[in-house]
């Protein structure tokens, strides 16, 4: 079910209005009719998929079980390889199985050596590599100690499914959102307004900003080679808030529809493009992501200890790991190993963490340095967007190539410019309205918090207008295909 | 919680309000203003899709107009159709292009698929009937409600700019330069655009049936064409199924069929169009044989394939 379709409006009152008029007395009840929801939420897109949530909750539970009897450090290491093996198993046979085996032919061609082996008609399960990563945090925490195992399988059931992350995150752990189980939750009228607004603002992003720029970026990376230079810059740039209105939009949505059912969610996008270095757009941009690949991945890698081989090392692992992540194809991989060589003079240089606080804090407009840094980073993050949307890595090269050309100066011809002036124009206002949030959790949060109440009211009506007026084809969101 | 949802209701029923203004007010004031008026000295009328838009120059046939839109449906053409002889009284005689493509099921996506719903219902939104609204409805609620929004953001800049002479907008002949035909022999693409099936769309050709008896009660003579296309058109693959719905549906109307009109391949766009060249031949030919009588013959194809036959053998 997307969030952006009409049988999410029916779903969503529907599931709310069960909740607080008939559970909210009761926990269990809460809890139940979440997994149910859930389940519900998910399979209404497959529902045999669903065996495999339920396999992955009943494994992640029992070995969390296991862990807390088990002594012995050995056959802990047993029980978390386990899991391991199991959750990353599932996600290699359904995302990359196909990958691999092609690489493999091409290499033993490539040796003199045919190889026979005809791929798979694999269906990747929607959520697949969210909901493992999510699980996998659990076990790895309570292998850790740092997390009590727990005994209340409804409650870890909801944690693995909760309907509002299962698709695309945020990446929750179990240390934040597992405890928020076992307490009854209570309605609360500010936070479920706060959740009814960031969810607006999110509908915004995706259904106004990013399907919008979508039929732009599609076009031009489909037919690059029938444009110049500019034009497909143009379309670079459309792409860059494509990407961001639609999955920093699926967050907020997330977010706040978590917030209608009283639970807290952590920051995902904490407005990425105005990034001052690399090191910050990383800290801003899939946070649940990044800050997952750096507690389970970096750190017990050696993280920026050691010396510089050490931290080469470590940054080209995680990013290329991250990259690989996203999808299996080459693309995906420069991509992280682009960002990777953005990162690594920052961190080689000691200054990763000079951009640590929130650009203008306290102001209204940011110093020219900050201009200047802000669109040198935005301007290296979209050269590395090329790679992820490109389908190859040829025609990734051929994109640039013709953008970076003489024909990067004359002025962009396509069709439907008008169209594309409109969506400039809405592009211009989101980075407006995220501006002036900027210090707050969301776009929306400060307008909420700070504005009259009339004028609110009309400003909300205004957005549903947008969002009315240019929706466009009811486009799946990105991250799903993750 | 209950000031919670009273709050959420009212802000709800307030947004509703807001929309419903805006799409049924924008939605009004254009259905109110718009014009279809043509020429006064223009009597007779082209209508149909790509094949009819880049085949007939409507320089070059006397007193008419061209409004054939290549991708538009007979659902689309009948609400063009409706317009335009609603305000034009002189417009005596009307062409509508008949061809493989337009009887088979995949005319159905040409009338509630998304690309082509949400282009036309910019221009026809204001003048469906609850009937023709409810048939999109049922066939694709989901895209019917974005079309509608594309289509209201249209209504307000014709708003904002004042413009409402909608003539101009709706169809008119393609002048093609190009000629495609060796490229796609060259690379083998004679891909055919009917559905494997070859089952009928029943919903456009109840429309067609609709502008035929439109035309009728407007006492319109109504002709249906079909335009020259290449020999190797894939699409005429259903040409029996074609000759049946003729016979069996539309038996009732003349069809002037330049089917067998043959051309050398540069005067082709592609193997479903002709490019200038074509409709330069084509329609001096069409006019030569209006104004020779044609449509007064009580055999008009006996006529044509002469024509046809003399062209033909001299163009060879």
């Amino acid at each position: 079910m997307l969030f952006n379709s009409i049988d999410f409006a029916v779903f969503l009152p529907i599931v709310f209005v069960l909740y607080w008029f008939f559970c909210q007395k009761n926990l269990k009840l809460q809890n139940i009719l979440i997994v149910v929801a859930s389940y519900v939420f998910y399979g209404w897109w497959d529902w045999r998929f669903l065996s495999l949530i339920i396999f992955s909750t009943v494994l992640d539970y029992s070995i969390g079980i296991a862990l807390s009897k088990e002594n012995n450090n050995s056959k802990r290491k047993l029980l978390l390889l386990l899991s391991i093996l199991v959750n990353l198993g599932f996600l290699g046979f359904f995302k990359y199985y196909n990958f691999f085996l092609d690489n493999l032919i091409t290499a033993f061609t490539f040796f003199g050596t045919e190889l026979r082996a005809s791929s798979l008609e694999i269906i990747l399960p929607v959520g697949i590599s969210f909901y493992t990563f999510q699980t996998l945090s659990y076990t790895i925490d309570v292998y850790r100690n740092k997390l009590e195992p727990t005994k209340n399988f409804v409650a870890f059931s909801a944690f693995v499914s909760f309907f509002p992350q299962l698709v695309a995150g945020p990446i929750e752990r179990a240390t934040n959102l597992l405890p928020q189980f076992y307490t009854q939750r209570k309605f609360e009228h500010n936070k479920a307004v706060d959740g009814l607004r960031q969810i607006l603002w999110g509908m915004f992003k995706k259904v106004v900003v990013a399907d919008n720029c979508a039929v732009f970026a599609n076009d031009f990376f489909n037919n690059h080679s029938d444009y110049g230079g500019s034009g497909l810059l143009l379309g670079v740039v459309f792409f860059t808030f494509q990407i961001y209105g639609d999955f920093s939009g699926y967050s907020d949505i997330a977010i706040g529809t978590s917030r209608l059912f009283g639970f807290d969610l952590k920051q995902n996008f904490a407005f990425p493009y105005f990034s001052r270095d690399i090191a910050e757009f990383w800290r801003r941009w899939h946070i649940s992501l990044s800050t997952w690949f750096r507690d389970y991945l970096y750190i017990p890698l050696g993280g920026s200890k050691g010396g510089k081989m050490m931290k080469v090392r470590n940054t080209f692992i995680i990013f290329i790991v991250s990259g690989f992540w996203h999808g299996a194809n080459w693309t995906f991989i420069i991509w992280g190993a682009l960002n990777a060589i953005y990162f690594l003079p920052l961190l080689l240089a000691n200054k990763n963490r000079i951009n640590l606080g929130i650009v203008g804090e306290g102001g209204s407009l940011p110093t020219l340095r900050d201009v200047f840094n802000i669109s040198y980073t935005f301007f290296l993050t979209m050269i590395a967007w090329v790679f992820f949307r490109a389908d190859s890595v040829t025609h990734a090269i051929d994109y640039l190539k013709i953008m970076f050309s003489k024909s990067l100066f004359s002025i962009p011809m396509f069709e439907n410019r008008t169209h594309a002036f409109e969506v400039i124009v809405l592009i211009v206002f989101l980075l407006f309205i995220e501006w002036h949030g900027r210090e707050s959790k969301y776009g929306l949060e400060r307008i909420g918090l700070t504005w009259n109440r009339n004028l609110r009211i009309t400003f909300y009506l205004g957005i549903i207008c947008l969002i009315f007026l240019f929706i466009g084809k009811e486009q799946e969101f990105i991250y799903f295909q993750f | 919680m209950k000031s919670f949802i009273k709050k959420i209701s009212l802000f709800l029923l307030l947004s509703i309000v807001v929309l419903a203004t805006i799409v049924l007010g924008s939605k009004y004031i254009v259905k109110s203003k718009s014009s279809f008026k043509i020429n006064e000295d223009i009597t007779k009328l082209i209508i149909g899709h790509s094949h009819s838009e880049c085949s007939v120059d409507d320089s070059l046939l006397d007193n008419s107009i061209n409004l054939s839109a290549s991708g538009e449906s007979y659902f689309y053409n009948y609400q063009k159709l409706k317009k335009v002889l609603e305000e034009n009284k002189q417009i005596n005689s009307v062409f509508i292009e008949f061809s493989n493509s337009q009887i088979d099921s995949v005319m159905d996506d040409w009338i509630w698929g998304f690309e082509k719903m949400s282009y036309y219902l910019q221009y026809y939104s204001p003048f469906l009937s609850s009937e023709d609204f409810n048939l999109l409805f049922e066939n694709n609620s989901t895209d019917l409600i974005s079309s509608y929004s594309i289509a209201t953001r249209k209504h307000l800049y014709r708003i904002i700019n004042g413009d409402y002479y909608l003539t101009d907008e709706i169809g008119s002949y393609a002048d093609s330069r190009l000629s495609k035909i060796n490229e796609l022999m060259a690379k083998n693409r004679f891909n055919s655009t009917i559905s494997k099936s070859q089952s009928l769309s029943t919903t456009n050709l109840t429309y067609l049936r609709k502008m035929i008896d439109l035309c009728r009660e407007n006492k319109v003579e109504v002709f249906l064409l079909r335009s020259p296309q290449h020999p190797l058109y894939a699409d005429l693959i259903n040409e029996p199924v074609f000759q049946n719905v003729l016979k069996s549906q539309f038996s009732d109307v003349d069809l002037l069929d330049f089917n067998d009109m043959s051309f050398p391949n540069s005067y082709y766009l592609d193997f479903h169009h002709v490019n200038y060249k074509g409709a330069q031949q084509f329609t001096r030919l069409l006019n030569e044989l209006i104004n020779t009588d044609l449509l007064s013959f009580s055999n008009k194809q006996e006529l044509i394939d002469k024509s046809l036959e003399h062209f033909n053998s001299s163009n060879l």
